[in-house]
């Protein structure tokens, strides 16, 4: 090689070899890989996935979440904008001025009448007439106080029935505004839903997508590592990947889960919140030992 | 090798060979992947991604947040700016002066009145005329005597109504209170929401957006490994280029927000907690597990952001 005074590099050349068996085998498993790798480059498994319809499920076909009111919009309409004034009017009226109120203190006038015309007034007459007083004053005069005494029992009657209706106002009144916040609450938590909904069937949908373009190579992957097998770093992808987490995030984790607990056991009275928190401290726990 | 009597060294290359049955392979191995690249180069699965809109959902359209009340400006004119003896006044006289509570006194007499006009007076008339004395004195002051209870129960229904209202008045002022501060709170929670949910939707929007852009070196990458097929390179990701991990969205600000905020407040119980003989309502307690919820949201927003 090379000549004097040249100024050309010279060319070594080494080839690496294996023993003729080992690469008898290599060829032999190299053909098999490539003839498996044709039959099945063409056919991903990935081109019959569906993807995810987020929008029709939650909001209806053709119709996209700007179709639908603003959560800021809800909210004006139910709480910050509604007006307390009139829903205490309304409750007012609904409750003390309803037409089943009156009937039924009719009705029992009506029972007290009954008593009136076939006993009270009859007897009062037998008396007055035994003492033939039925043409004094005093008659008439008595006449008129039975009427009184009546129209005071009408309204010990009317007021007793109306009285007892008013710790209802303050139940409607409260029911009605609990009712406005939950129907904003509902509606925040069907936006999130909806979100979070999104953004993971995007993630999947593209996930997919992604794996369906890519499978010729993910395919050529398990040739390329045959190729490369006699070299010692060679080997294919694992296609599974998993973050791990962190400490702090597991600590964070379970104490979310504990206070969230401690938080919907509050609800209820005694022990709740004891037993919210150790029922959501070993969710969490769970689910960190599960990840 | 090497020239007589020169001092320079030698400039040489060493080339590594494979067996020839490699070389072979390799060679179309790589005209292969080639091939496949020249096809997914031009189809990058992330081409047709829309972007997850927010301000839409949250505003409606053409509006952003800065058309609608500060946070500040609420609390301010919900809680902080509240003058709560002037609130006390304007509710102690709606609840007690209102119409609506005219309107039942009114009713009250129309009642009576009525029961008297179709009950009583005819009573009385019948009975009067049937011994030819309604043109005495005494069928008048009878009547009168009937108009004077009237009179009477009616004052007496208005007087108690209204003594029995004022519990009530009271009860309403707490109950506006709370209404103001869930208001508030309410505010603040749907904020919360908003830029929870900005914040991943632009993370996810985004990452789409840098996973289509570098699709071609994503491609790419698999055709370098190939190249070093034989030298043990691999293509070291499994995912595009640019991408964040479906681990990320799931734990995510915004489900921290959602686990954390599941539980929200009540203005009051719905059913009256006592009622004493006097009509007089004690109002139960509202519960305090919305504290409960905003921590729960800040440690699952803690979790998510340390994950």
């Amino acid at each position: 090689m090379g000549s004097s005074g040249s100024s050309q590099p010279e060319h070594t050349s080494k080839a690496i070899r294996y023993a003729p068996y080992i690469e008898e085998k290599h060829i032999a498993m190299l053909s098999t890989v490539v003839n498996t790798r044709k039959d099945i480059i063409n056919t991903s498994p990935y081109t019959s996935y569906t993807d995810h319809d987020i929008n029709t499920a939650m909001l209806g076909i053709g119709y996209t979440i700007a179709d639908f009111p603003s959560l800021y919009d809800m909210f004006g309409k139910f709480m910050s904008g509604y007006n307390l004034e009139v829903l205490w009017d309304t409750t007012f009226n609904d409750q003390l001025q309803a037409d089943e109120v009156n009937v039924a203190i009719k009705t029992m006038i009506a029972l007290s009448d009954d008593d009136l015309s076939e006993k009270s007034i009859p007897e009062f007459k037998l008396h007055m007439r035994e003492n033939n007083a039925v043409s004094s004053s005093s008659f008439v005069i008595n006449k008129a106080n039975i009427e009184c005494k009546r129209t005071k029992d009408l309204s010990v009657i009317s007021a007793d029935a109306k009285f007892k209706l008013l710790p209802n106002l303050n139940t409607k009144y409260n029911t009605a505004l609990n009712w406005q916040k939950g129907v904003t609450d509902s509606y925040t938590e069907i936006m999130k839903l909806y979100y979070l909904s999104s953004m993971v069937g995007v993630d999947a949908d593209s996930e997919f997508a992604f794996r369906n373009v890519i499978w010729p190579f993910t395919v050529l992957d398990f040739e390329q590592v045959v190729l490369g097998s006699m070299q010692r770093s060679a080997g294919y992808n694992k296609y599974v990947g998993k973050r791990k987490r962190s400490d702090l995030s597991k600590v964070l984790l379970v104490a979310s889960y504990t206070v969230q607990g401690a938080s919907i056991g509050s609800m209820f009275p005694g022990w709740g919140t004891v037993i919210g928190a150790v029922i959501g401290f070993v969710i969490g726990v769970a689910i960190v030992m599960s990840e | 090798m090497g020239g007589g009597g020169g001092g320079t060294p030698a400039n040489t290359q060493t080339m590594i060979r494979y067996a020839p049955y490699i070389e072979e392979k390799h060679k179309n191995f790589l005209a292969t992947i080639q091939a496949q690249r020249i096809i997914a180069v031009a189809n990058s699965p992330f081409e047709d991604y829309t972007d997850i809109e927010v301000d839409d959902a949250f505003f409606g359209v053409g509006y952003t947040i800065a058309s609608f009340p500060s946070l500040y400006d609420m609390f301010g004119k919900f809680m902080a700016g509240l003058d709560i003896e002037a609130l006390w006044e304007q509710l102690y006289t709606s609840t007690l002066e209102s119409s609506a509570v005219g309107d039942l006194i009114a009713a009250e007499g129309d009642l009576i009145d009525d029961e008297i006009e179709e009950s009583s007076l005819p009573r009385l008339q019948t009975g009067m005329r049937d011994m030819n004395a309604v043109m005495s004195s005494s069928f008048v002051v009878g009547k009168s005597l009937i108009e004077s209870t009237r009179t009477k129960v009616i004052n007496k229904f208005s007087a108690d109504l209204k003594y029995r209202l004022i519990p009530i008045a009271q009860e309403r002022w707490t109950t506006h209170l709370n209404w103001n501060k869930l208001v508030v709170g309410t505010y603040a929670e749907i904020m919360k929401l908003y830029f929870s949910a900005k914040t991943d939707v632009d993370e996810i929007n985004y990452a789409m957006a840098a996973k289509n852009t570098l699709w071609p070196f994503t491609v790419l990458d698999f055709e370098r490994a190939a190249l070093g097929a034989l030298q043990g390179a691999t293509n070291q990701k499994t995912d595009a280029a640019g991408a964040s991990t479906m681990s990320r969205v799931l734990s995510g600000a915004l489900s921290g927000v959602a686990m954390g905020a599941m539980v929200g407040g009540q203005v009051a119980p719905a059913t009256i907690a006592s009622t004493s003989a006097t009509g007089v309502v004690t109002p139960a307690s509202s519960g305090g597990a919305g504290y409960g919820a905003i921590a729960g949201a800040a440690f699952g927003a803690a979790a998510a952001y340390y994950y």
